[in-house]
């Protein structure tokens, strides 16, 4: 094991994982089932969403060996490889969903004109030199961009303040309740349920015994993030705006106009997902380049790096038609593919680490 | 090589700015838009600034300081690209100040068609002010010069942020708003208007801003309500003034009472309103709170300002005077069906069961029927520089 993780830096890869693409949507999704309560949809998230944290790394930790031996120690060379078959698909299937959508993002919003192709390629290949140059380069930059995140974030909260009207939060928990449970399916599936990936860094981690706490604090404080933005964002721009824009968040940002001066700077916002959604490219790529290594058992890891880099790209630009299926995609196939991984990858793990523990 | 990448590197930072860079010279920036509808068609007034006129501290030239192009189409898309056959250079957008629908395209055909347009486009910004022009064309408001303010949209812009600021009778309505309140299932929206006063020909002229006294003015002075997307009625100023005292819309205002056979005219320094929903034997009340601080401002009538009786019954005649403009303007409302206030959002949070169950179906009816009841609670505080008033010293 060549790459070192400390704790403080997995729990930050795990915050950077789960924000990624999701704070842009997450509004959006959250208030078109529970309207108002919409953001009680992010709360029962967010617990549930502890709870399967808590459950990722037992799966994995305190074992011998690199992720991969542990897994065939678990359940079998042959299970271990079809497992990993189905995290990459997976994994590959999220990298290009999110190449995708910030590529569509800043070419609609930020840098209009630019085609997003062009975005495609710059995100994938700074990724590719980022991976390339291990584990730990990105561990080291997720520290230094987190405070970028983190202030951008607060700036977005602090500036769009005088602008929130709790009302538009009323009546709490009145009117469809079920809804408001039922939204925080979607929410979970595109944030805490597809970080399950994430296990595989787990041995990478010099002191395994704070691997948990780690995934719990990166993910709390995702959770916070997380409720704060969509409550202002209810709280700003009302519950139906927020349900019809693409990006409302970004829409949210646009609302700041403090004394005429701290004013047209929605660029924040762009800021704080350009950082998140890089840092989960790259750490999913980075998987997705240790895995293919294993499953063709070659010796140099970096081998299958540049032609997955180029896989991804000409995946983001052909597999998603427009981005009106963004929405559909989110609620239909993505949100059965991540369920059904977690799910498969929690049993199969969970069950035979009982059994061994029983015997 | 590595020197070669590296100039490719700083090319690249350096550089990536000017990728679809549009010079100032090559652009056009609009400042207002009017839509109107002509023939089945909309007609779309663009207002441009001249550059050269407006920055320009040397040499002024005789040219307008903006000039307004038209443009006819069957969407608000076709019209805004069939503009580019008459303006000589592309259109910027993002600095619009204000979007002005004609009366007839607001009575007759509704706005909602023109709005996904603005909603969708990425260069719009949603800070603009949205207003009618009233018994009159868009294009021909848009089209006076006016004097102080060189750009007119800007005219109208800040004509209406300062009347809302300091008269209280007609309300600066933001794109946001508007459409907020268009989708919502019980509002109804409204606007403030803009009035042509004067003739529109000498208003067009160069002249109107070389005189003392302009032949044309725009004036913002009521708003119109709603019922859909449709407007339907323009209230007079004592309805517009009495629908910002219900929404609380009222930030600084005059208001008169007469007292003892002559008028007391009040400043409103401080005002406060809001209201709330309660269902009592089969019956929908909406409760309206207000609470307001006045100054005294100019008495012309025999009072003793001494005396705290009197001082408590003149509150209680301008609590008297401005809850009768209130209820003057749900009067008119019900008659128009428009839910103007939001009474149907405030219900719904309200009483939100019962509004799941009974009202939100036919809200409407519960509308029409509702019983609105008023305490407006006001607070003298002072009187200018002097206290009682000379009026019949004077008089005498």
């Amino acid at each position: 094991m060549k790459s070192k993780l400390s704790p403080h830096q997995l729990s930050l890869l795990v915050f950077m994982n789960i924000l990624g693409t999701a704070i842009v949507f997450i509004p959006t999704i959250a208030t078109t089932y529970g309207k108002e309560n919409g953001w009680v949809s992010v709360v029962v998230a967010v617990l549930v969403g502890l709870i399967l944290l808590m459950l990722y790394p037992s799966l994995i930790m305190n074992g011998k060996g690199n992720f991969f031996d542990r897994i065939e120690y678990q359940i079998g060379s042959i299970g271990a490889k079809a497992l990993i078959v189905l995290l990459v698909l997976f994994g590959f299937f999220m990298t290009i969903g999110n190449i995708w959508s910030l590529s569509q993002f800043i070419s609609v919003q930020i840098l209009m004109g630019t085609p997003p192709e062009v975005i495609a390629y710059t995100i994938t290949f700074v990724s590719l030199y980022a991976i390339r140059s291990g584990l730990e380069v990105i561990a080291r930059s997720v520290e230094v961009f987190f405070l970028f995140t983190m202030m951008s974030l607060l700036l977005l909260a602090i500036f769009v303040w005088p602008e929130t009207s709790f009302d538009h939060l009323l009546p709490i928990m009145q009117l469809n309740q079920t809804n408001a449970f039922v939204g925080a399916i979607p929410v979970l599936a595109i944030t805490y349920v597809e970080v399950v990936i994430l296990i595989a860094l787990i041995p990478h981690v010099n002191d395994e015994t704070k691997v948990r706490k780690s995934f719990l604090i990166g993910g709390a404080l995702a959770g916070i993030c997380m409720i704060v933005v969509t409550v202002a964002t209810i709280a700003v721009i009302g519950v139906e705006a927020t349900t019809h824009y693409t990006y409302s968040i970004y829409r949210l940002g646009q609302n700041i106009q403090i004394a005429e001066f701290f004013d047209r700077i929605e660029g924040i916002v762009a800021f704080i997902w350009f950082f998140t959604i890089f840092f989960k490219i790259s750490t999913t790529f980075y998987i997705l380049m240790i895995s293919t290594q294993y499953l063709f058992k070659v010796n140099h890891q970096k081998v299958f790096s540049a032609p997955l880099a180029l896989l991804l790209i000409a995946a983001s630009k052909s597999s998603l038609p427009n981005i009106f299926y963004d929405f559909e995609l989110m609620r239909s196939t993505y949100l059965t593919l991540s369920y059904l991984v977690m799910i498969i990858v929690v049993l199969s793990i969970g069950l035979s680490r009982l059994k061994r523990s029983n015997y | 090589m590595k020197r070669l990448l590296g100039c490719i590197l700083i090319g690249l930072t350096l550089l990536a700015g000017c990728y679809s860079a549009v010079e100032l010279n090559d652009m056009m920036i609009a400042t207002g838009i009017g839509v109107d509808w002509v023939d089945n068609q909309f007609e779309l007034t663009l207002q441009v600034l001249n550059p050269g006129e407006i920055a320009g501290g040397e040499e002024k030239t005789s040219r307008t300081p903006v000039t307004n192009y038209h443009a006819k189409g069957d969407t608000m898309f076709e019209a805004m690209r069939r503009l580019t056959t008459t303006t000589p250079r592309k259109i910027f957008v993002g600095h619009i100040q204000v979007l002005i629908f004609g009366e007839k395209l607001a009575r007759e055909k509704g706005v909602a068609e023109t709005l996904d347009f603005i909603i969708r486009d990425h260069e719009f910004r949603s800070d603009f002010i949205i207003a009618v022009a009233k018994e009159n064309k868009a294009k021909n408001v848009l089209s006076i010069l006016t004097p102080m303010e060189q750009i007119s949209a800007q005219k109208i812009q800040s004509n209406l942020e300062a009347s809302e600021d300091f008269w209280g009778a007609t309300r600066s309505v933001k794109l946001n708003e508007f459409v907020q309140s268009l989708v919502s299932q019980t509002k109804d929206p409204i606007l403030s208007n803009v009035k042509l006063e004067g003739n529109l020909e000498e208003g067009r002229q160069q002249d109107n801003v070389e005189k003392l006294d302009p032949a044309a003015i725009l004036q913002v002075d009521k708003v119109g309500i709603f019922n859909g997307d449709r407007l339907v009625k323009w209230f007079d100023e004592e309805e517009s003034k009495g629908f910002n005292y219900l929404t609380g819309h009222v930030h600084n205002t005059v208001e008169t009472i007469e007292y003892n056979g002559g008028t007391i005219t009040f400043e409103i320094v401080d005002y406060d309103a809001n209201f709330n929903s309660r269902y009592n034997d089969d019956e929908l009340i909406i409760d309206v709170e207000a609470e307001t601080i006045v100054n005294i401002g100019d008495v012309e009538t025999e009072v003793s300002l001494d005396d705290q009786a009197v001082l408590k019954e003149i509150e209680d005649k301008l609590a008297e005077r401005i809850e009768d403009l209130m209820s003057k303007c749900v009067e008119e409302a019900k008659i128009y069906q428009a839910d103007i206030f939001g009474f149907g959002i405030q219900t719904r949070r309200d009483l939100p069961h019962l509004y799941e169950e009974r009202f939100k179906e036919e809200w409407y009816e519960y509308f029409l029927t509702c019983d609105v009841q008023y305490d407006v609670d006001v607070m003298i505080r002072h009187g200018g520089m002097i206290t009682d008033s000379l009026y019949d010293q004077m008089k005498d």
